[in-house]
């Protein structure tokens, strides 16, 4: 079952050996632990440079995007 | 001097990446889709993994023939962009072999390692290497293929998939090849294998005792080249992306699924696909002269013609303008179209010249000016904000 969202969400990010790592989100008013990173992407979009993310957290599988163009982070589709 | 080419082959390239990134997918039946609807029939199957691909599916499969076989596996929509950034992450692991490296599809590549072997105890060694650092690096596995030239390294790579290994010597080619069916030879399809079955020729073995003079008259060129392929000789250079290929058309189609009869929509979809086949023109910096357009009738038929325009070009409106013309003659000439619906339909623009090569201003430009300026806004909005940014208001129906 995949769910498509595409809404922007904030996120907590630590910068650790000079990458980005997402560490919990808040969608919809509730927060979400990010329990493991399971993939990685880079894309543009325009000029912008983006990066994609694959991450558990609750026995589901979220695809969330930095656009750092914008500087706005977005929960792209729920996986599980 | 003898050449060694090294063919990368990724096993089950989509599936793969979304069962690595997604644990959940591993060990199941997954298909990646190429639609933005997963809940409706309409799309192909762009990747299926290896467990779908037990039920009989395969890439190419229509998304309502695969949902038929297999209601419960999972479907998810491709994700090119982690696709792509995977392929670049593989060219940079091949470009440590040699610089020689020919990007052949999204999930195929071309090495020629004649140059380096030198650095590697065999060429066997360099595969096996190659396919360790690709499992290391990316966690996917790919088939490897080592031949004498582009043709057969191919046909290795298919030789024991997946995560297979299999070099071809020269010495070896003819006891390899004779058994194997005339389709194993890249660019032999279905069509091609059926007419050759039509002469009685079934496998490659077959193909080599066949006089190349009745070859030769039967397909014409092909005819010849087929015979060469046969006896695994074939001269094709490795072509890396910094030395440039003559491109030879810009096309883009869309399969419809359980298919249209409505003319306005597939008008629309058409107007869609001369956009998309356009605007990769401008961003290589092509113009074309030939419109040419195929559409599917139900799972029965295909049509295609082709006509040329009066001035190179290479915006949407005036490959679309010929485009349409050459639809709706085709439309009316099928009586049966109500019966059979369109399922595919395709453009493509060919007889092509490079933008700088000096094209004298037509009466065309003069026409077509203010479409020049507008597509000329469009693509800097597209360049700076992304494909997705702008699109035409009867285009946003087919888009959603």
């Amino acid at each position: 079952m995949v769910l498509n969202i595409h809404e922007p969400i904030e996120v907590s990010a630590v910068f650790t050996n000079s990458r980005l790592k997402p560490v919990s989100f808040v969608w919809n008013r509730r927060h979400y632990k990010i329990e493991g990173i399971t993939g990685v992407y880079k894309y543009l979009i325009g000029v912008s440079r983006c990066f994609g993310y694959t991450v558990k957290s609750g026995g589901r599988l979220y695809e969330i995007s930095l656009n750092t163009g914008e500087m706005m982070w977005r929960l792209e589709k729920i996986h599980g | 001097m003898a050449r060694t080419i090294i063919h990368v082959d990724m096993d089950a390239y989509f599936a793969s990446i979304e069962q690595r990134d997604m644990p959940i997918y591993r060990n199941k039946p997954l298909l990646v889709c190429h639609t933005d609807d997963l809940s409706s029939y309409r799309g192909v199957v762009a990747a299926a993994s290896y467990e779908a691909r037990e039920y009989g599916i395969k890439a190419g499969t229509s998304v309502l023939e695969a949902k038929l076989k297999l209601p419960g596996a999972i479907y998810i929509a491709g994700n090119y962009e982690k696709y792509l950034y995977n392929t670049r992450r593989l060219v940079e692991i091949c470009e440590k072999y040699t610089d020689l490296v020919e990007v052949y599809s999204i999930d195929e590549a071309f090495l020629d390692i004649t140059p380096t072997i030198g650095l590697f105890s065999s060429a066997k060694d360099a595969a096996i290497s190659l396919q360790k650092e690709v499992e290391g690096k990316l966690r996917l596995t790919c088939s490897v293929g080592v031949g004498p030239n582009k043709l057969v390294a191919k046909m290795a790579s298919e030789f024991k998939k997946p995560s297979g290994l299999a070099v071809v010597e020269p010495k070896d080619l003819p006891g390899i090849l004779a058994p194997l069916p005339v389709d194993s030879i890249p660019g032999v399809g279905r069509r091609m294998a059926k007419h050759l079955d039509a002469i009685g020729i079934k496998t490659i073995g077959h193909l080599v005792s066949a006089p190349v003079e009745i070859l030769k008259r039967k397909f014409g060129v092909i005819g010849e080249i087929l015979s060469r392929a046969a006896i695994g000789v074939g001269d094709s250079p490795v072509v890396p992306a910094y030395k440039g290929m003559d491109v030879k058309s810009f096309g883009q189609s869309l399969s419809l699924g359980k298919g249209s009869t409505d003319i306005g929509y597939l008008r629309d979809v058409l107007l869609g696909l001369c956009d998309g086949a356009t605007r990769r023109m401008r961003k290589s910096g092509y113009l074309g002269k030939t419109v040419v357009i195929y559409i599917y009738l139900g799972r029965l038929f295909g049509l295609s013609r082709q006509t040329s325009i009066g001035a190179y070009t290479d915006l949407p409106k005036q490959i679309f303008d010929t485009a349409r013309g050459i639809l709706i003659s085709l439309l009316e000439e099928r009586a049966s179209l109500d019966i059979y619906p369109v399922t595919k339909v395709g453009v493509s623009v060919t007889n092509l010249v490079k933008k700088e090569s000096g094209q004298q201003m037509s009466v065309f430009d003069l026409l077509y000016e203010k479409e020049a300026v507008l597509t000329s806004i469009v693509d800097r909005l597209k360049n700076k904000h992304g494909e997705k940014a702008i699109t035409r208001c009867s285009l946003l129906e087919i888009r959603n």
